[in-house]
């Protein structure tokens, strides 16, 4: 009964670990077919590949919250501010900055796609206060 | 039989992660343009860094709200502990196996030294508050 209770902070911590391992793993082993994906002039892999190893840490977090739950706010809390600040941070890019040759799409995507998380995880810090504190 | 339970050294890991967090955070995605001058390296499309400037300062707030009963955020400093160990290796592996002459020697060593620092003390300062 608990456990479907807290069905969608389950969920969404699978989604943030999909994510997060998805693009960390990008980043950090592979920052060439990001690089290229995004198009335009490309820049050197070092500036994208420490962000893979936060990205990647934050995902094995995801998965342990997945786990046990209990008492780990503050993590679903920093997924949901660094989600839409993120999301914020792409939307401002594709609003006013101009793409050129660049992919708009594959800032668009990551952009919509973490504002969904961001709200996503909010609904689940609401709904699962009282394990999450 | 008494536990050994010292939250001060993990206090004090917090401490300095929420400091270089919210200074690198504000750096990367308000002061862009400027932060990669520094680094000597050719100019490039700053949205490249912004937005990982969004996530340290989360990751800053984060560590801010942990401070008070860190030992219950045992799944927090795990990530972030790890994030600092990722961080620190590949910025090792920057200035091992692509570094180029024009690049600010400094602005990889000591971000990958700190990084490295702060990984030990957390998982340190993990250990003594358990």
């Amino acid at each position: 009964m608990a456990d479907k209770k807290h069905q969608l902070l389950k969920t969404t911590m699978v989604i943030l670990a999909i994510v997060t391992l998805g693009y960390g793993i990008i980043y950090l082993f592979f920052p060439q077919i990001q690089i290229t994906a995004a198009g335009g002039e490309p820049i050197e892999p070092g500036w994208i590949r420490w962000m893979g190893g936060i990205l990647l840490a934050l995902g094995i977090g995801s998965i342990m919250v997945f786990r046990k739950p209990e008492k780990q706010g503050i993590f679903v809390t920093v997924s949901c501010i660094g989600s839409l600040l993120f999301s914020l941070a792409s939307f401002y890019e594709v609003l006013f900055v101009d793409f050129g040759d660049y992919n708009l799409l594959n800032t668009l995507i990551p952009a919509i796609v973490l504002f969904i998380m961001a709200i996503l995880l909010w609904l689940s810090l609401r709904q699962s206060r009282e394990i999450l504190w | 039989m008494a536990e050994d339970k010292n939250p001060v050294i993990l206090k004090v890991a917090l401490i300095i992660f929420a400091i270089v967090t919210i200074v690198y955070g504000i750096a990367l995605v308000f002061f862009t343009e400027g932060f990669i001058e520094m680094s000597g390296t050719d100019p490039f499309e700053p949205n490249w860094i912004r937005w990982p400037g969004g996530v340290l300062l989360g990751l800053g707030i984060a560590a801010i709200m942990a401070f008070p009963n860190p030992a219950k955020q045992d799944i927090f400093i795990i990530a972030i502990g790890l994030g600092t160990l990722f961080t620190g290796l590949t910025l090792l592996y920057e200035l091992i196996f692509e570094w180029q002459p024009q690049y600010s020697v400094t602005f990889t060593a000591i971000p990958c030294v700190i990084n490295l620092i702060m990984s030990a003390l957390l998982f340190w300062g993990r250990r003594q508050a358990k």
